[in-house]
């Protein structure tokens, strides 16, 4: 929820953009999850750009990074939207990692959860 | 000092050996937190070894205070179980019973908080992270290795804004941070939370975090006004929020006017909260404080 307030503010730069929808992965996000999850949010006309905010508490940042790789693999052709992801937490350098690796043309990593939904919204905008 | 959570607490999990009570038994032994027992009538007497600590089962709450002076318990029970396990640590008089297991109905809360009124009882939660006075133990599934002792009281409804406020503020530590749940009956509330810190010698300052639903921020705010002399920031999420839909936790619902996230901001503000619009901002607010 707090998610949503931050990606509205920031959109407030670009034109007013505002969030389309809002899912919550819940604690312990595993691949299918994340692609089950992000085909939902891509099947959506209205949204046009992704932004996966994950703070790692219990759920650590490189299962989340694992997810979101398998995600795209898993979806392919049907994933054309950007996704802008934000990890920190709980192995957040091996989550980090795992994206810079994978280098999905889609995919920006930004370190910071205001950054990110700035870049968010920015694309959305574009 | 810290609040409801010390390095002298004696921590028992009641559903430690399911998945979830292995698991962060497993965590908060990890973390240094003093786990004296688990409970589970159908092992009573086994032991289970966690990376060479044994710790022993008993067959009740009472069995266990009795044979470990345990004054915590940590429930991971499953919703359909949780009610029973509650009014059994309340029954056996424990000081604190920590509810982690999310899903319970709130019927079942309901009638838990009733029976825990007047008891000996403190209840956190449920459907809520848990405690960690940092550096000394840790009653639930909040990360111990976020951030280190220090002079800041944090009291939040949501987990991750839990996590993420203890992130921001991870190189000035924290006296007591307590995830209170986002159900919309709990036990322990912000006001008891405010009151425990104001009343704590090293807290120094409070950050609150709040969410749309509810009245527990704008009484929490008269609470603050007529009782805190600390410095307190805040912070509400759900700002952009649609009316009528349930954000997340169960509690979380504007409901008309009532409950909004600006109506929380200016009741805080009006007594003397400085309320941020992000967790960063808010975060920097706590920053400026504690540089005075």
């Amino acid at each position: 929820m707090s998610t949503l307030d931050v990606v509205a503010y920031a959109g407030e730069e670009f034109g007013g953009v505002r969030p389309a929808n809002f899912l919550d992965i819940g604690g312990g996000a595993s691949a299918e999850v994340m692609a089950n999850g992000l085909s939902i949010i891509l099947g959506d006309p209205a949204v046009k750009s992704v932004f996966v905010n994950v703070f790692g508490g219990i759920t650590a940042c490189d299962a989340v990074a694992n997810g979101i790789v398998a995600a795209l693999q898993q979806l392919g052709d049907q994933a054309t939207k950007p996704l802008v992801v934000r990890l920190d937490g709980n192995n957040v350098e091996e989550g980090r990692r795992i994206l810079a690796e994978a280098n999905h043309p889609l995919v920006t990593v930004v370190d910071t959860m205001d950054g990110a939904a700035r870049r968010a919204a920015e694309l959305a905008a574009a | 000092m810290s609040i409801f959570l010390n390095e002298n607490s004696k921590v028992i999990v009641q559903g430690m050996t399911g998945s979830e009570g292995m698991k962060h038994t497993s965590r908060m032994l990890a973390s240094g937190t003093a786990i004296v027992g688990g409970v589970n009538p159908r092992k009573a007497g086994t032991n289970v070894d966690f990376d060479g600590t044994s710790v022993p089962v008993f067959g009740s709450v009472a069995d266990a205070m009795k044979e470990t002076g345990a004054d915590v318990s940590v429930i991971f029970v499953p919703p359909p179980f949780a009610k029973a396990a509650a009014i059994e640590a309340v029954d056996a008089q424990i000081g604190l019973a920590v509810v982690i297991t999310e899903g319970i109905p709130v019927h079942d809360s309901t009638y838990v908080w009733a029976h825990a009124q007047g008891g000996a009882t403190r209840i956190i939660g449920p459907n809520c992270p848990g405690l960690i006075s940092p550096g000394r133990s840790n009653a639930g599934i909040i990360p111990a290795n976020i951030t280190k002792q220090g002079k800041i009281g944090l009291v939040s409804k949501s987990g991750t804004l839990t996590y993420q406020m203890m992130y921001e503020l991870r190189d000035l530590g924290f006296s007591t941070a307590v995830g209170i749940g986002g159900d919309p009956v709990i036990g322990t509330t912000h006001i008891d939370c405010l009151e425990a810190f104001e009343a704590d010698p090293e807290t120094e300052a409070i950050v609150m975090i709040g969410e749309i639903g509810g009245d527990a921020e704008e009484r929490a705010a008269d609470f603050i006004k007529a009782n805190v002399s600390k410095p307190v920031v805040g912070y509400v999420a759900g700002f952009t929020a649609p009316e009528g839909k349930t954000m997340g936790h169960a509690g979380a619902i504007v409901s008309g006017s009532a409950g909004t996230a600006q109506a929380k901001k200016e009741a805080l503000e009006a007594a003397g909260v400085r309320v941020g619009k992000t967790p960063s901002e808010t975060a920097q607010l706590m920053r400026e404080i504690i540089a005075g």
